[in-house]
């Protein structure tokens, strides 16, 4: 069997057994990488220190759950003395002087770090995520990405791999070049399951950096068994959903239903409001996010310009493209004096009673179901902060800090399932 | 001309004496190398998240206190979005809707022709926010660098209500702010370092009419002086116009202190749309009374205190003690001594006396004393015990004025120093009897006059042994048992 295309877990075995190296498994990956277009930047020769080290720590026997495990980070998120362009010319020569605290506690724990996976600028586009492609093509054997309204779910399903959206606040944003600072996360991609779930055990927890972060409590140990599940299948989706994925979400709730959890349809009245109401804030948040790359601190700087509001206007027509550029104004539209009211703090409002309908919705179930595509319940989801896994192409979102429910859940339909 | 009424309102901002910044650990001292108190935060590199100095909020809620004003329970923090070359982030975080501290009250007194008036200023909020860096434009070679040690430093925006009507009360107002403030211990104020600043809002209307004027702004005012002058100007300007038949537009106006002139820099359809939002990177802030108590538990003596405690516990005179606590530099150096020489009259007498004539002369700062408060106490108690006389003190205070030192020593290094010692004191007054034989005899015939002579011959041998009052009855006595 191809080392590469292991589950991580299964890997970590491999490496305890001693079956292969840390440098050797990087090594593996390294060759194929330089052929794929998954990848902005390798960074083989940090690899291959960090593996020695690795097999340092598995030698010494004091090793964690990816320790030696070849790994990718998304070039949004930020790694000292390795260049982070978010994908966009604008910071086509940012090399950050220091690391985000995900990164940093990844490469503090064994990790091995291959490089910088592909996005579309400032993770704004509605591509498939380099590093989800690159775990399919066994490029990676995991990555840390953002996620602001569900393109961790997205990318998997449409790669068929698993990925993991957290809590708001489970993990510190720190060093993650911000698009929508009330919803960004950082999340994991894997092969399965189980593999996301310990990206998340490093990557989580309280960060002095990020206010927004928390401790949290829930273990996967005693976390509820399938049989006392209570799952809730939204429907009412208006958004564009696949039809492959709406049969997914069919099976999985007779899946579910059949192995003994308590499986009933449910939906949320405000639900076509959910992606207009994440459109605005996140283009809204985004606008004043991205103001500050402006050509004169770091990053591009446009040639032309006498003046300094000549220079930002050039450096940014010619540093961001037209995704970016749309959200820009479309988010500085939603801001302005005259139009706050109708746009921004409405889309605050329906934000709000979103989070009480899911609230509710928690009240009774344990977990929802949706097609992990469906834009609605991805916003809905980023909306009111909900941790989300995505695998067979369903996602499933539970309670805030109650991750150990859902990874448990999807790990069960995981293995379960007829694939 | 002076049928109209002017009606203006102050917004001050000051810096507060945090050590750190207001959104990360980089240190706020004045100076430094250009940069070197800038990290990644404070250059706005992507992923760098704000974390609030708690102690910036403190101070904010301390500057509430001292400014007798109600507290935001909940108050939130906002982005105010524009571009410019020293804001890094192209926000600036600060307070819109739901500032820390509301409806304050200041009192302010002044003077006009002697007049003695006193008046209070509505304060309508005090918000928190962050300073932005500074620009420096280097026209020899084209360019403008930006250094960002400024940036982010925590700032306090102090507004009015339009309360103030001239120039003096402005100034008045001003000064007593930074007084206030610096007894809070939240500002050092000092307007030259641009740690304390001012915008002036002015209008001016007729008595009957029902609305105010337009009003204009007047942008970064640096001293109390120029804050007087720009006011005057611009009530000036703004009355001619008016009287020409013009009209006031809304706009921005900028003085030049070289002119002692207001010039337009923007008007109101060039204002910027600054999009207001609470910025979601910075969490609400939320106090309990017990939390707001606790901080109002941590205030210093405010200047109102200390006059109290001067003039009912000092028995200092309402005077004095104006002067006193004027500066608070002063205030403290007068406590401090009063510390070591338990004679508060005695301190202050010193201090308004001869202490403060030097000062005015400009021979000393209270900024840089060459010597301590200890020292100048124990130079105080000296000559209220006499060891030295009063006059030889103050030989002593001008030596100390100008080098330091410690009073016992110079007044040993030139013998000012009282022994007391009688057996010489009677030895030098009977020798000069016995070499005055005339003068003595003239005295016993009824020339007082001659006393004076007698006397100052005594004095002369006698420097540093004893005080005149000693020589002069001891010689009295000799006289008269002749």
């Amino acid at each position: 069997m191809d080392i590469t295309s292991m589950k991580i877990k299964d890997m970590r075995n491999a490496l305890d057994k001693r079956e292969i190296t840390a440098g050797e498994l990087a090594d593996e990956y390294l060759k194929r990488i330089p052929v794929s277009g998954c990848f902005e930047t390798v960074t083989e020769e940090n690899a291959g220190i960090a593996a020695k080290n690795a097999q340092e720590a598995i030698n010494s026997g004091k090793s964690s759950e990816i320790c030696g495990i070849p790994l990718a980070i998304s070039d949004n998120i930020c790694t000292e003395d390795v260049r982070t362009s978010c994908g966009s010319k604008m910071l086509y020569n940012f090399i950050p002087p220091y690391s985000a605290e995900a990164a940093d506690r990844l490469n503090k724990n064994g990790a091995v770090i291959l490089g910088k996976t592909k996005i579309d600028e400032f993770s704004m586009g509605n591509n498939t995520l380099g590093a989800a492609t690159a775990v399919k093509e066994n490029l990676c054997a995991g990555a840390i990405c953002s996620d602001t309204g569900g393109e961790i779910g997205t990318s998997a399903s449409a790669c068929g791999i698993a990925g993991l959206k957290p809590t708001y606040g489970r993990v510190s944003r720190h060093g993650l070049a911000a698009i929508a600072s009330s919803m960004d996360t950082i999340g994991a991609i894997a092969k399965d399951v189980s593999g996301c779930a310990s990206i998340l055990g490093i990557i989580e927890g309280y960060d002095t950096k990020d206010v927004h972060t928390r401790a949290y409590k829930d273990n996967r140990e005693t976390a509820k068994d399938i049989k006392t599940l209570k799952i809730a299948v939204m429907q009412d989706s208006t958004g564009p959903v696949a039809k492959s994925d709406s049969t997914e979400v069919e099976e999985a709730s007779a899946f579910f239903s059949s192995n003994g959890a308590e499986v009933s349809a449910c939906g949320i009245p405000s639900l076509k409001y959910a992606y207009p109401s994440f459109y605005i804030i996140s283009s809204a948040e985004a606008s004043t996010n991205l103001a500050r790359y402006d050509g004169i601190k770091f990053g591009y700087r446009s040639e032309k310009g006498d003046s300094y509001a000549e220079l930002v206007v050039n450096s940014r027509t010619e540093g961001f493209g037209d995704e970016v550029k749309k959200r820009i104004l479309f988010g500085t539209f939603t801001l302005m004096s005259d139009n706050i009211k109708d746009y921004f703090y409405k889309a605050m409002a329906i934000r709000q009673k979103i989070r009480g309908e899911l609230l509710s919705v928690f009240d009774k179930y344990d977990a929802f179901i949706f097609p992990a595509r469906d834009s609605s319940y991805n916003a809905a989801a980023s909306l009111a902060g909900l941790p989300v896994i995505t695998v067979g192409g369903i996602s499933i979102a539970g309670r805030q800090m109650e991750e150990s429910t859902i990874i448990k859940a999807a790990e069960f339909f995981e293995k379960g399932r007829k694939v | 001309m002076s049928t109209y009424i002017p009606v203006i309102g102050l917004e001050i901002h000051a810096e507060l004496l945090t050590e750190s910044k207001l959104f990360c650990s980089c240190s706020t001292e004045f100076g430094g190398g250009k940069n070197a108190h800038c990290c990644p935060g404070c250059a706005a590199m992507p992923g760098t998240l704000p974390a609030m100095n708690r102690k910036a909020v403190e101070f904010a809620i301390k500057a509430g206190y001292a400014l007798n004003c109600s507290f935001n329970k909940f108050s939130v923090f906002d982005r105010k979005n524009y571009f410019y070359p020293d804001l890094p982030k192209a926000y600036q975080n600060s307070q819109l809707d739901l500032p820390l501290c509301i409806n304050g009250l200041v009192n302010i007194e002044y003077e006009i022709d002697g007049v003695k008036k006193s008046k209070d200023i509505r304060i309508n909020r005090i918000h928190l926010e962050e300073d932005a860096g500074k620009l420096i434009h280097d026209d020899l070679n084209g360019v403008s660098l930006a250094d960002y040690n400024r940036g982010s430093i925590p700032l306090i925006e102090i507004v009015t209500e339009p309360d103030i009507g001239t120039a003096e009360e402005a100034k008045a107002f001003v000064e007593k702010i930074s007084l206030l403030l610096q007894y809070a211990g939240v500002c050092d104020c000092k307007m030259e370092q641009g740690s304390l600043r001012c915008d002036v809002n002015i209008s001016i209307m007729k008595p009957t009419d029902a609305k105010f004027g337009t009003r204009a702004e007047i942008k970064n005012l640096n001293s109390i002086k120029s804050i007087g002058r720009a006011v005057e100007y611009e009530i000036y300007r703004q009355e001619r116009t008016l009287e020409m038949g013009g009209k006031i537009i809304q706009e921005t106006r900028r003085f030049d202190d070289n002119k002692g002139e207001t010039r337009s820099m923007r008007t109101k359809e060039n204002a910027q749309d600054y999009r207001y939002f609470p910025d979601p990177d910075i969490l609400q802030v939320n106090f309990t009374d017990e939390e707001l108590e606790s901080i109002r538990k941590t205030m210093p003596e405010m200047p109102y205190e200390r006059l109290e405690r001067y003039k009912n516990a000092y028995g200092l005179s309402e005077a004095d003690s104006m002067i006193i606590i004027g500066q608070i530099i002063l205030s403290d150096f007068y406590d401090n001594a009063v510390k070591k020489y338990d004679n508060p009259k005695s301190i202050c007498n010193f201090i308004t006396g001869e202490m403060m004539r030097r000062i005015n002369l400009g021979e000393i700062s209270l900024e840089d004393l060459p010597f301590d408060a200890g020292e100048f106490a124990l130079l105080v108690q000296m000559a209220d015990t006499e060891k030295v006389s009063k006059n030889d003190a103050k030989s002593i205070f001008r030596i100390m004025s100008e080098k330091g030192g410690n009073p016992e020593k110079i007044a040993k290094e030139q013998g000012y120093l009282i022994t007391n010692d009688t057996g010489r004191v009677l030895e030098v007054i009977e020798s000069v009897i016995k070499n005055n034989e005339k003068a003595v005899s003239q005295y016993k015939n009824g020339d007082l006059k001659v006393f004076g002579f007698l006397m100052g011959q005594c004095s002369k041998e006698l420097k540093g042994v004893c005080t005149p009052k000693v020589i002069k009855d001891e010689l009295e006595n000799k006289l008269s048992a002749l």
